[in-house]
């Protein structure tokens, strides 16, 4: 029985260990981008170059303009916690850098061959090293001006199973240009410039400038209207661009936050616009914000995770009363939105207070002709629209916030009254406890079918008799309710055709969004939107779903474009909800209206042909149930 | 002040100038009518900053002066109550007014005068004179297509395009277009938006035989002997509408077609298609008539042929029938023209004018593309 033992445990050697690691910093080509920018800002670039071929796929360069690195620097860079940003432990707590965990280059380099070409002020030549099989080799010297070039050429080719789990390459290069956005916000004072296969897809000036940099990034429609607001507390600044509560999206993902210029994900910091914009905007639908935060170093936990897009505050409470109030402070301030309501536009008669507002429309209008110089298609643009043709369109909603607010007011507020919530709906039929029994006890027949109805009280209920006891329904609820299915029905078919505009509309998105669309745009013409390529991002949607006769077409497209990037699919019914309420509770039966037998089971047999039957679209239970046992009590027969 | 009218005269005056007042009691002023006695004449003005009217009555002035009556509303209803005959009208301090009737005396609180808003100066070069008649045409057949939609407010108003000889209304909710022009007299040139629903008010105010139309930057005054109307301009920039104009050598079929024969087809086709989109489907049968059918998957269905004079290509399309029924119920002719291009793309409705009209009407109609 003797045998050799086997040794089943054995250190992993480095470079093993650094494709693990990589596994957690570099997910996807973005990541790798991610990473190189990171340490360009670093650098203390000033302009910084992303040339993007096969979405990252087939290479990645980054050049910056920044301090650059040294012979030694540059062969230890590729070590695994290789980093000049921190010495030691106690450093942690005052990272004032992007990077620091120093797992970035070793990373990349384990998963791809890396070139890098850098040059310090300090030497006349610049080190080529090239990275293989995680060991970085110095290759030779060449001309280079200052700063820092790195190259990636075929990520994950020895992850295989990585590499099955990309997307297409367009895909890929959505999330790269969605993430070289988030850096033009962080970091306006950096020129980006971000190319795919060779295609200029966005260049920001790098003024310094963070309205400009929102323009770079979401177009004159709705950088003309952002709002800036600049809060101090303390060691806390909060700076930024936040939408009016005129313009709002149907998904959050107009929400940038960036702490000490680091782009992060943040639900809590989601949670507190939501709450400063509470109210105020219709339900479902969400503000633009882009704030940036300055908080001193050790009040933040950053390091959370590798990919470091995620942070801990020390104090929360502290930073969410501060942002909610300064959220809070722009929107309520007399001067930007609500003096529009009350002023704007009216006559010049002789009231206090009748100065118009509008500066940022000029502001843009500057930005646009110096922007005209950098990118031909402004220019062709221009030409073929006529001058100020976007800025008449800001300068109309500009000028009208009142109006467009109150149509959705109005129906919130009937909504609101009604008592809808979305989440209502949910808690009613949690506070229905006989739901369960619907699978349970009535499994296999329907509760409705096996209602007899006894009469009516009230000409209001319907007074029923069921398994196990009394039926009360309300037949106000359950028409609506019947008749905001069959709508939502209709709806949801999308086979109405699409109704031609005679005025196009111009839209502007942002790269992600063209991409999507023009990959969609066959399946968009089935449900009825016709759009047109205009040129680069803009397009022009030349017909909306038959059904939509009133309204924006823009604001619909742009509200579909929104909900189906972020959630994946669309539901018209959704997102139409309260046209669709509307609709029900206009056609369904009133209260105080006799029912007939036949009326009663009637209605019966149709809620049973619904899944969802238990509640009104307000979100108002329709059936109650006495149980027996409660009615035996009552009469003491316990 | 102190006056003797009509009641029918002040209710005139007042109901008139009523359209202005601000039910939105944020400023107690625009809530109250001005009513300023001179020369035998009353003059009343109420305005909400959007509009503003002036209205003026005979009277006879005893002694001059203003007053403001604080609930205007209120103050026309209760003179519409009142017994028809000579009214006397007094203040008895610097705000409040005694109304005297027959036997009785009735007392009307007052506002501050100096508080009422004056109206907005204008200094137009472009102006002109219009009948009232054609004037109020030319907003019947443009207001159909103005949007209800706040969100875009340059497409909630009615172009005022004012080209030298030629006055020009224009809507647009992005669906369909309306163009009505007609040659008035006037000099100068610009463009400008108003609110389609204070055209509407006005229209409904304007009896008399002409109107006088001076326009700003921000204002346009809409004046005839009696009354004076100035409303803002919507701020912003309107779409080009030559340019959404299909070329006339892109048409292909041209139809010629009874009016009232036609609105009655489309009338009972859209009864029936109307929880289907309100679609109606058109077919253009070359040297024969139309065929046009719509549907309902609840009702039923319904098919009609159409005499029509019909030149050029065959082809289908269909449409908003609402939207044909809008056009039809403003074209004021015996028989319509239709240019068309196509089954996707835009097609004109004309009126069949005479060849001495002066005044031309473009309806321009989207098709619905049906999958």
């Amino acid at each position: 029985m003797t045998q050799k033992e086997e040794q089943l445990i054995h250190i992993l050697d480095n470079f093993t260990i650094n494709q693990i690691a990589a596994g957690e910093v570099i997910e996807r080509p973005m990541s790798v981008v991610k990473e190189l920018v990171d340490n360009a800002i670093d650098a203390g670039s000033s302009s910084i170059f992303i040339n993007v071929v096969d979405g990252g796929l087939t290479s990645i360069q980054v050049a910056d303009d920044g301090f650059g690195m040294g012979k030694l620097d540059l062969l230890a860079a590729f070590g695994r916690h290789a980093t000049s940003k921190l010495a030691t432990a106690d450093d942690l707590p005052y990272i004032g850098t992007l990077g620091f965990r120093g797992e970035a280059l070793s990373s990349i380099a384990a998963v791809s061959h890396v070139t890098a070409i850098s040059r310090t002020a300090a030497t006349d030549a610049a080190y080529l090293v090239e990275v293989k099989d995680g060991k970085a080799k110095l290759v030779g010297e060449e001309g280079a001006r200052v700063g820092t070039t790195v190259r990636v050429d075929g990520l994950f080719y020895n992850v295989p199973a990585r590499k099955k789990f990309l997307k297409k390459p367009h895909i890929e290069m959505g999330y790269i240009s969605d993430l070289i956005s988030k850096f033009v916000l962080a970091c306006p004072h950096i020129a980006f410039s971000l190319k795919s296969d060779g295609r200029l897809i966005l260049n920001s000036s790098g003024n310094g400038d963070l309205l400009s940099a929102a323009l770079t990034v979401y177009g004159y429609n709705i950088a003309g209207e952002l709002l800036p607001l600049k809060w101090r507390q303390g060691d806390l600044v909060i700076e930024g661009l936040i939408s009016p509560i005129s313009l709002h999206r149907s998904s959050r993902n107009y929400y940038n936050f960036f702490i000490n210029e680091r782009w992060i994900k943040n639900q809590q910091l989601g949670g507190a616009v939501d709450t400063a914009y509470e109210t105020q905007l219709p339900g479902r639908r969400y503000p633009i914000v882009i704030l940036k935060y300055q908080l001193p170093p050790e009040t933040i936990d950053v390091n959370v995770h590798p990919a470091k897009m995620e942070i801990r505050f020390k104090d929360w409470a502290w930073v969410q009363e501060n942002t909610i109030a300064a959220i809070k402070q722009v929107l309520n301030k007399k001067d930007g939105q609500v003096q529009g309501l009350e002023t704007k536009g009216s006559m010049g008669y002789h009231l206090p207070g009748s100065s118009g507002g509008g500066y940022r429309v000029e502001e843009i209008r500057r930005m646009r002709e110096k922007r005209a110089g950098f990118n031909d298609n402004f220019v062709a643009e221009q030409m073929l629209f006529g001058q100020g043709d976007f800025l008449a369109k800001n300068q109309e909603r500009a000028d009208n916030p009142e109006q467009s607010l109150t149509t959705k007011t109005v129906i919130d507020s009937i909504l609101a009254e009604a008592g809808v919530e979305p989440d209502l709906q949910r808690q009613a039929a949690a506070n229905l406890p006989f739901l369960a029994e619907k699978e349970g006890t009535f499994a296999g027949q329907n509760l409705f079918l096996q209602l007899v109805p006894l009469g009516q009280l009230a000409g209001t209920y319907v007074v029923a008799a069921g398994p196990d006891g009394l039926y009360l329904v309300d037949q106000h609820a359950a028409h609506e309710r019947i008749y905001y299915e069959s709508f939502a029905a209709e709806y949801g078919k999308g086979g109405g055709g699409s109704a031609l505009l005679a005025v196009p509309e111009k839209l502007e998105l942002t790269h992600q969004q063209a991409q999507w669309l023009i990959d969609n745009i066959l399946s968009l013409a089935d449900m009825g939107f016709v759009v047109e390529h205009f040129g680069d991002n803009t397009f022009l949607l030349r017909g909306v779903p038959a059904w939509y006769q009133k309204g924006n077409p823009a604001d619909l497209f742009f509200g579909f474009l929104d909900v189906v990037i972020s959630e994946g699919v669309f539901d018209l019914a959704s997102w139409d909800r309260e046209k669709l309420f509307l609709q029900a509770c206009k056609s369904a039966l009133k209260a105080n209206s006799f029912l007939t037998d036949a009326d009663m089971t009637g209605i019966f047999a149709k809620l049973a042909g619904l899944e969802n039957c238990l509640t009104c679209p307000h979100g108002r239970p329709i059936i109650i149930k006495i149980t027996l046992a409660e009615i035996s009590r009552r009469f003491l027969r316990g | 002040m102190h006056i003797n009218c009509l009641k029918e005269d002040l209710l005139y005056g007042i109901q008139v100038v009523g359209k202005a007042v601000s039910g939105k009691n944020i400023l107690p002023i625009l809530g109250g009518i001005l009513i300023s006695a001179t020369d035998n004449k009353l003059i009343f003005r109420a305005t909400d900053l959007d509009i503003a009217i002036e209205c003026s009555i005979g009277a006879d002035v005893i002694k001059p002066g203003s007053i403001v009556v604080a609930d205007g509303r209120r103050f026309i209803e209760i003179v519409r109550q009142l017994p028809s005959g000579n009214i006397n009208m007094q203040s008895i301090n610097d705000f409040d007014v005694v109304l005297r009737y027959s036997k009785a005396s009735l007392h009307i609180n007052g506002l501050d005068t100096e508080e009422f808003p004056l109206l907005p100066k204008i200094e137009g070069e472009v102006q002109g004179n219009i009948k009232t008649e054609i004037f109020n045409r030319l907003i019947r057949q443009t207001i159909i297509a103005a949007s209800t939609d706040n969100s875009r407010p340059v497409f909630t108003g009615i172009l005022l395009d004012i080209k030298e000889d030629y006055l020009t209304m224009v809507a647009t909710d992005s669906h369909r277009l309306t163009i009505s022009k007609n040659a008035w007299n006037g000099h100068g040139s610009g463009r400008y938006i108003i609110p389609s629903r204070t055209m509407g008010e006005l229209s409904r105010i304007l009896s008399e035989e002409s109107v006088n139309i001076v326009a700003s930057q921000n204002h346009v005054y809409f004046q005839t002997e009696k009354i004076t109307f100035v409303s803002r301009v919507i701020n912003g920039q309107y779409p080009d509408y030559r340019q959404v104009l299909p070329n006339k050598n892109t048409y292909t079929t041209n139809v010629k077609i009874n009016t009232q024969k036609f609105l009655e087809s489309i009338s009972r086709a859209t009864l029936l298609a109307r929880d289907n989109n309100s679609v109606v489907k058109l077919e253009f049968v070359k040297e024969d008539n139309i065929k046009m059918s719509a549907s309902s998957p609840d009702i039923g269905d319904i098919k009609e042929e159409i005499d029509a004079v019909i030149e050029g290509e065959s082809f289908s399309a269909a449409y908003n029938g609402r939207y044909l029924l809008d056009a039809l119920k403003v074209m004021e002719s015996e028989n319509i023209t239709i240019d068309l291009t196509g089954p996707v793309t835009p097609g004109l409705m004309r009126p069949e004018l005479e060849e001495e009209d002066q005044s031309e009407y473009i309806y321009l109609i989207l098709p619905i593309r049906v999958n």
